[in-house]
């Protein structure tokens, strides 16, 4: 279902990802580890088809993402890293406008909005701007968006960030149906404890920046660093009296 | 007093920096227009002369306080009265508030019964403004009908986020007003007063895409829509707004300016322009681009006024090309 070979990209001089290979198959879930900057944003932006490699394939539902056309756009559903909101319209209004650009008829968009602010708990939220809406808020926001046309593959860029404990359950709770309806995960994140809940296949940015598959079992925070981190904390913090 | 001036310097080095304050008054029509209409309006003209002083100048110009996140200038050790005092005095780092002094002076004003006006008048507007947004949304919402609806609908509310249509309007307004109350001032003189309206919005034509935030282009991007679907559904936006206010003078003059100011304005879209702030006049991507826009723009309404309709025959297939165009360019940008 997804499926990269040998692929380059790189920022101006900065090189982000060197020679990267990725196989996901349908109906998987696996999860971008890896330190900041690593490169997990930029991945799932290029398999989203926002950003075109410097050198190497990528073929996500068998064509290349990037100026594929429309077609792939219904099938695969990108939760990017800036979110991509309309500050100035309420979530109802965001919703529905990216249910009709998916050629959703009237009332099925009504519907589909309707069920999935009530999975997300977005409720109190319905008829906000986004511009007012906490961070939690927005990134729920921003997943029903994604989510809405009931795309095949899922792109999902630190989905749980900032979300309360009953929206990170909520959002599990999908994972695994979605999963078990045959379609296909890929996320990035930060929370181990999340990460060893829902058991997924763990692809790992390592300290030299290779994406390495890893074992769930005995899975340990260093490999983020593959060293210890100096963990000196200047004197003078802490210290100062008021 | 010391930590106003400490933040005020700091406020200016990043002013300095951006460079885009007098870039500002070259990147819209209106920078040229206003200039026009200070210097060479007759004197009947003096009203909206001294409406486009007093109110309009100093917003084309971007507040300075923009450069300061709102939130970090409340978390800084400031009382109430210095950080009122540092939201005046920041205003006197627009560039554009000095032009405006300077032309106020030129015009034989009195810049020192100006000074307080330009600097309180744009906090009040921007307080009203804050206002009007801070508004609980209604719990239904107008939606246009078809799948293009919504998306017409979106790019309609952000072009009437900047200032740019409100003058095509007073444009109109006073134009309507003049010929009513029997002046012979713009008698037989439609056709101008139309070029001036789409030189008023020729500048939002060149920035179709800047409608959008960066955040909601990436959101466009990711939807199931050509590029040239996304730039017809702005040009509709945008010719909503035109038509009523050219209608009232020459309409076919006003139409043949205004398709051709969005066939230059397609491929302006795409290149990178100032992030629009609200309540302010748009800057388009270069004084060039402008300038080009201006120029074929009058020259396809003259000729549309000289030798009829038929003429909107090749002005319509130019612009159906550059759409198609600019719409597969603005796909494979990454």
């Amino acid at each position: 279902m997804i499926q990269c070979v040998d692929l380059h990209f790189a920022f101006g001089s900065k090189p982000i990802l060197r020679g990267m290979d990725l196989h996901v198959q349908r109906g998987e879930l696996a999860v971008l580890l890896g330190r900041n900057g690593a490169g997990k944003s930029t991945t799932l932006r290029l398999l989203g088809g926002l950003l075109r490699p410097c050198s190497g394939v990528i073929r996500v539902a068998g064509s290349d993402p990037f100026g594929a056309g429309t077609h792939l756009r219904r099938r695969v559903g990108l939760l990017p890293d800036g979110l991509g909101l309309f500050e100035e319209l309420t979530l109802e209004e965001q919703l529905t406008l990216v249910g009709r650009l998916h050629g959703l008829r009237p009332e099925e968009c009504d519907t589909r909005i309707s069920e999935l602010v009530e999975l997300l708990g977005l409720k109190e939220a319905r008829w906000g701007k986004a511009r007012t809406a906490s961070h939690g808020t927005r990134k729920k926001a921003a997943l029903a968006m994604t989510l809405l046309p009931d795309p095949d593959v899922l792109f999902l860029d630190e989905p749980f960030e900032g979300v309360d404990p009953s929206g990170v359950r909520r959002i599990e709770n999908l994972f695994q149906t979605l999963i078990a309806r045959g379609r296909t995960i890929l996320f990035s994140a930060h929370d181990l404890a999340l990460v060893t809940r829902l058991k997924p296949r763990i692809l790992l940015f390592d300290a030299d920046g290779n994406l390495v598959e890893r074992p769930l079992e005995g899975f340990h925070w260093q490999d983020f660093e593959g060293a210890e981190p100096a963990l000196e904390i200047p004197a003078w913090l802490g210290s100062s009296s008021f | 007093m010391a930590r106003v001036l400490l933040l005020l310097a700091a406020l200016l080095r990043e002013v300095r920096r951006e460079s885009e304050g007098f870039l500002a008054f070259g990147r819209n029509h209106f920078g040229a227009f206003a200039l026009l209409l200070l210097v060479l309006m007759p004197p009947a003209g003096a009203g909206l002369q001294g409406l486009i002083l007093l109110l309009l100048l100093p917003a084309l110009g971007r507040d300075p306080l923009h450069l300061l996140p709102r939130d970090r200038l409340l978390l800084l050790p400031l009382d109430e009265t210095q950080r009122f005092l540092f939201r005046i005095l920041a205003r006197l780092l627009n560039p554009l508030l000095w032009a405006t002094l300077v032309l106020a002076w030129f015009l034989r004003w009195n810049p020192l019964w100006l000074l307080p006006w330009l600097l309180l008048v744009p906090p009040l507007l921007e307080a009203l403004a804050q206002r009007i947004r801070q508004r609980k949304p209604r719990q239904r919402s107008f939606l246009c009908p078809g799948r293009f609806g919504p998306f017409y609908l979106q790019g309609l509310k952000g072009f009437l986020q900047s200032l740019d249509p409100y003058l095509g309007f007073l444009l109109s307004a006073w134009a309507v007003g003049t010929r009513i109350w029997g002046s012979d001032l713009i008698r037989g003189m439609e056709m101008g007063v139309s070029l001036l309206i789409v030189l008023s919005l020729g500048t939002q034509a060149q920035c179709l895409l800047g409608v959008d935030s960066a955040g909601e282009r990436l959101r466009l991007r990711l939807l199931p829509l050509r590029g040239w679907q996304w730039l017809l559904a702005r040009d509709a936006a945008w010719l909503t707004l035109l038509v009523p206010l050219v209608a009232p003078h020459d309409w076919r003059v006003g139409l043949g300016a205004g398709i051709t100011a969005l066939m230059v304005g397609h491929g302006a879209s795409l290149c990178p322009a100032p992030p629009r702030q609200r309540g302010h006049f748009l800057q388009g991507p270069s004084l060039g681009l402008g300038v080009l826009q201006t120029i074929l723009m009058a020259a396809a309404g003259l000729a549309v006024h000289q030798y009829g309709g038929w003429l909107f025959l090749p002005i319509l297939a130019l612009w159906g090309v550059s759409l198609l165009w600019c719409g597969v360019r603005l796909e494979r940008a990454s």
